[in-house]
């Protein structure tokens, strides 16, 4: 830089004058532009370009030349330009020289821009605006420089003239004069000619087909798009580039003395842009956020190559290429006859290529191809297909805050169990995870769940599939589909794609939740066994009593949930604000859910909402199941939520009707007892589960020398976290209370289900020397086996297992007028706790703290206990299907005076009850429901 | 000023049309310019709830707020009119 300033030439190559390359550019670029004219309409501008791409090789490879010519002509001029500023020009020629000199500048780069916005895509339209608001920003002229250089809306007939005629005459004009020769030297010309012409031959300038979540501009102008990204005040920036053109033009005027001044601020600004220009083309990603280069080109296709002139079947050029989206929709010449779409998604409506990117602006297969994915919904590139602004950007928000991509509740409990967080309700993101023992944890043996995880290659939603965002659920293969599969990589175009819609197949929620709370197999019947597949096939019963998974997991025959049994499916229940968020943060997947087992089976009147009364997300449901029927109501939900699938008959009672098989059921009314004053705090889960899947001493460690997958970075890992269980139970839950907030905002106590969720010892790799940590941690389930009749009133009242003590027998002894309660527990004591392997809490017991994995979540108090086993004392002879029973609980105080002599209580059934009614009034039923 | 009608979105959703962005969100309809404060581009994306000019990365929230510069004004609002019948919008745009 000091060499130039200080203006001493050297003979190396960069400081060669370049003046005659540029002009034989130049005319190569004019004279390829001449050719170009009459397949150009600058009415339809894009149009006229991609047809060009597509049906016209000849007319493509001549705009290919047009192009490199010109950007070697820019390339050459700039190099030539130093060349006269290294050599202080300006102090030989004349002044008016020198100033027409100075104003083919920005004729230059305004040809060049003109030739950007004649390409007509989206990109050249902003291009085309950004250039109208700083022009309008020149003092006095602006305005009219706008009408007069762009003229008016998108035709860009002003562009093209002045690109093609006034620009060109002008910049040839002042070449002529500079140069004094008409035209470039033959030899320079020639010289010139084989790079261009190889250059243009494989590398062929491309056309956007679609906007892009940034537009650069030219790469010539990034420099001043990314000082206009730093700038409020835009007019700055053209007022700062009118001086500087002004002072350039002037700069033989100035003093002596102040010329190396004025040199040394040009050529700093000029390093400066460069350095602007490198970071707008190098860092800049989506949304003008920052992005490493390295990232920027993996996402960029990179296909422009030679074949563009290549067609393999020349038929193809004979087609008429359909407008989809308001682009030409290539990929149609050879896909037009695909099928298995719903009408949203035809490609007649909506093409190929916006959902499988690509290049739809060619009828190359390789180059069409290129770029484009055959797994649209991962989440990773989700924003350029599914989420695209015009299609499901608002749903893509919602998928990707939700806990089914982020984990955060999974994240907050494992973190809270290995004591990195204090926070059971704190948010996190399983894309986040970093390097701690939880972290690490989480990679290898959750990770895979999440919804981000990336889905690898097309395939049909098996009992193994994991992730694939959008695809795992709305992606359906019917057998045509999957055949398709069968013939990938050969010559015949695939003609069956798989359903993408609404209707969302059982199998997509099963993956993931076949895991954890095993809520899928849970409802379906199979409870996880710790055989193996040929101990199994020993087993009498195989193979109907078992199921064997695509992990090799073998599963055995249990009561399914009765409404997996009437045929209902997950979103027949579950609605689409639960399991793609409702945009609402939170910390755990039982407050997402907004159903409740009341919408459908309520005793009374059941809250139902017109279809205008609908949000708009469930009335598009509504619409596109037919179920828009004037006068019909949508079963609405004490949470907000309204049912698209589910709405009132004749007689005012809910009908369901599923999406698998169209088939309409009725659902029954609640038991009277489910509304007696007496349950009216258990949740319905509570008594309406037949098992829950329980793991008992589970063993989690580190071992430092083995591998482990981390499905996160998709890599094997140093050190392998590993988990084993003594023993899996599958038998009735224990019973706690979780608080939960109501629609109205309070917050009540509910009974609930409850199963080990952290009972386990951990062994942490804490430096050199291992940590063990020893948890009891249940946490509350929704398992899904509701069974047709609701467990009995001893499956509570009398069952150690559901009031937290673990399996065992719990026998009421009468000795004379006294009468207790006695335990023997079937596991054996936990050296680390003295509880019983399988308990949470220990036999009529006060529970301590921290014995749940969520917050606002506890086992039942000593009292609380004691008040279900004194129930539990009277069931000891009686049924509770007794009348005097029932009403002996309705008001306890009352009966306690006439209870027979051989009614024999425990010794504290007279103190707990009336600890319970000095806190909440008369009566136990009373008490119980108003605690 | 002149009319143009445009399709009224189902659900939850942001449009992107020439003249106008039409939002959808929780039953409320808000009609905004395209045109970026800034300087003229067609603002064309929603990521993250948020409006975001491709051409300088101003962002504007789902009410047209300015969120993030270079921008220093939010959007400007159009006004419109719902055809129920038609599931239409009326909107009034600068002709």
């Amino acid at each position: 830089m000091s060499e130039l300033l200080r203006g001493k030439p050297r003979a190396r190559w960069y400081l060669l004058p370049l003046g005659m390359p540029a002009f034989a550019a130049f005319v190569i670029c004019v004279v390829t532009g001449v050719l170009l004219v009459p397949v150009y309409k600058p009415g339809l501008p894009f149009d006229s370009v991609a047809m060009l791409l597509l049906k016209n090789p000849a007319g493509a490879y001549m705009r290919s030349l047009h192009y490199w010519s010109a950007q070697a002509f820019l390339v050459l001029t700039m190099l030539h330009v130093l060349d006269h500023w290294r050599r202080r020009s300006e102090t030989r020629i004349g002044f008016g020289i020198w100033g027409r000199l100075a104003l083919s500048i920005p004729a230059v780069v305004a040809v060049m821009l003109t030739g950007f916005l004649l390409r007509g895509d989206v990109a050249s339209t902003q291009a085309l605006n950004v250039l109208r608001s700083l022009l309008s920003f020149v003092p006095f002229v602006g305005a009219v420089l706008v009408r007069i250089l762009t003229g008016s809306g998108p035709d860009r007939t002003a562009v093209y003239l002045h690109h093609a005629a006034t620009l060109t005459i002008l910049i040839w004009l002042v070449t002529i004069e500079h140069a004094r020769r008409l035209l470039p030297r033959a030899t320079t010309t020639a010289q010139m000619l084989p790079p261009l012409l190889a250059l243009s031959f494989f590398l062929v300038p491309g056309l956007g087909w679609r906007a892009t979540a940034i537009e650069k501009g030219p790469w010539y102008l990034v420099g001043l798009q990314e000082l206009l990204h730093w700038m409020a005040r835009p007019a700055i920036a053209v007022w700062l580039m009118l001086l500087s053109l002004l002072v350039f033009i002037l700069l033989p005027k100035f003093p002596r003395g102040f010329r190396p001044w004025i040199r040394g601020t040009m050529a700093i600004a000029a390093g400066v842009y460069a350095l602007l220009s490198v970071m707008g083309i190098g860092f800049r990603g989506e949304g003008w956020r920052l992005q490493s280069p390295l990232t920027l080109w993996k996402e960029e296709p990179h296909a422009l190559s030679f074949r563009s002139y290549t067609s393999p079947d020349p038929k193809l050029l004979a087609i008429n290429v359909p407008i989809v989206e308001d682009h030409r929709e290539g990929c149609l010449a050879c896909h037009a006859v695909m099928t298995g779409f719903v009408p949203a998604h035809d490609p007649k409506t909506v093409g190929c290529a916006s959902c499988h990117l690509g290049n739809p602006l060619t009828l190359n297969p390789a180059l069409a191809h290129a770029g484009m994915t055959l797994t649209p919904g991962n989440l990773t590139l989700a924003n350029r297909t599914c989420g695209d602004s015009n299609c499901h950007a608002e749903v893509l928000t919602r998928v990707q805050g939700s806990l089914m991509n982020t984990m955060s509740g999974v994240i907050a409990v494992d973190k809270f169990a290995f004591g990195e967080s204090a926070d059971l309700n704190a948010h996190f993101e399983v894309a986040r995870l970093g390097t701690s023992a939880a972290d690490t944890h989480l990679r290898q043996l959750c990770a895979s769940c999440h919804l981000g995880q990336d889905k690898e290659k097309p395939a049909p939603i098996d009992d193994s599939s994991r992730g694939g965002g959008c695809s795992a659920c709305h992606l359906r293969y019917d057998p045509a589909a999957a055949a398709e599969l069968g013939r990938r990589g050969g010559s015949l175009a695939p003609q069956h794609h798989p359903d993408v819609s609404i209707q969302v197949a059982p199998q997509a929620c099963f993956g993931c939740h076949s895991r954890s709370g095993r809520i899928a197999t849970n409802y379906e019947g199979w409870h996880e066994t710790q055989l193996e597949e040929p101990a199994a096939k020993a087993r009498p019963g195989w193979p109907s009593q078992f199921r064997v998974l695509g992990d090799g997991r073998v599963f055995a025959k249990r009561p399914a949930d009765i409404h997996f049994e009437k045929g209902m499916t997950c979103v027949d229940c579950h609605l689409a604000a639960e399991v793609m968020s409702d945009g609402t943060a939170h910390s755990h997947e039982r407050e997402a859910v907004r159903v409740a087992c009341i919408d459908c089976h309520a005793a009374g009147a059941t809250p139902a909402r017109d279809f205008a009364q609908l949000d708009p997300e469930t009335q598009q449901i509504v619409a596109m199941r037919r179920f828009n029927v004037p006068g019909r109501r949508f079963v609405a939900s004490p949470g907000g939520a309204a049912h698209a699938g589910t709405f009132l008959g004749p007689d005012g009672r809910p009908r369901l009707s599923l999406l698998e098989s169209g088939r309409l059921l009725e659902p029954r009314v609640a038991a009277a007892v489910c509304t007696g004053p007496a349950h009216a705090r258990l949740t319905c889960e509570a008594c309406h589960t037949s098992w829950a899947p329980q793991c008992i001493g589970c063993h989690t460690s580190f071992d430092p020398r083995a591998q482990g997958w981390d499905h996160l970075a998709g890599k094997l890992v140093k050190g392998a976290w590993q988990e084993d269980a003594a023993n899996f139970e599958g038998d009735a839950p224990a019973l706690g209370v979780e608080t939960a907030t109501q629609p109205d905002g309070q917050n009540t106590e509910r009974i609930t289900t409850f199963a080990p969720g952290m009972v386990m010892r951990l062994e942490l790799p804490t430096g050199a020397k291992a940590q063990t940590r020893f948890l009891r941690l249940y946490a509350p389930v929704s398992p899904h086996t509701t069974p047709g009749k609701a467990r009995d009133c001893r499956s509570c009242h009398a069952n150690p297992a559901a009031l937290g003590y673990g399996r065992g027998k719990l026998t009421y002894v009468v000795q004379g007028n006294t009468a207790e309660w006695k335990f023997l527990a079937a596991y054996p004591a936990s050296p680390a706790d003295g509880l019983p392997e399988d308990a949470w809490i220990g036999f009529l017991r006060e529970p301590g703290l921290g014995t749940t994995t969520r917050k606002g979540a506890r086992p039942f108090s000593l009292q609380e206990q004691r008040l279900c086993l004194l129930v539990g004392a009277c069931l000891s002879c009686h049924t509770g299907k007794e009348p005097r029973i029932v009403a002996v609980f309705a008001d306890f105080k009352h009966y306690r005076r006439s209870l027979r002599a051989e009614c024999t209580l425990p010794a504290w059934a007279d103190a707990a009850v009336d600890q319970a009614i000095a806190r909440t009034g008369t009566g136990l039923g009373r008490m119980v429901s108003q605690r | 000023m002149t009319t143009v009608s445009l399709p009224m979105p189902a659900g939850n959703a942001a449009r992107f049309y020439d003249d106008a962005i039409v939002i959808t969100e929780k039953g409320q309809t808000a009609v905004f310019s395209p045109v970026c404060p800034h300087l003229g581009c067609h603002i064309n994306r929603l990521e993250e709830g948020e409006l975001i000019c491709p051409c300088h990365g101003s962002r504007f929230n789902l009410r047209g707020q300015l969120t993030h510069g270079p921008s220093t004004q939010g959007l400007q609002p159009l006004s419109f009119e719902i055809d129920a019948v038609r599931a239409t919008l009326r909107i009034a745009v600068k002709s």
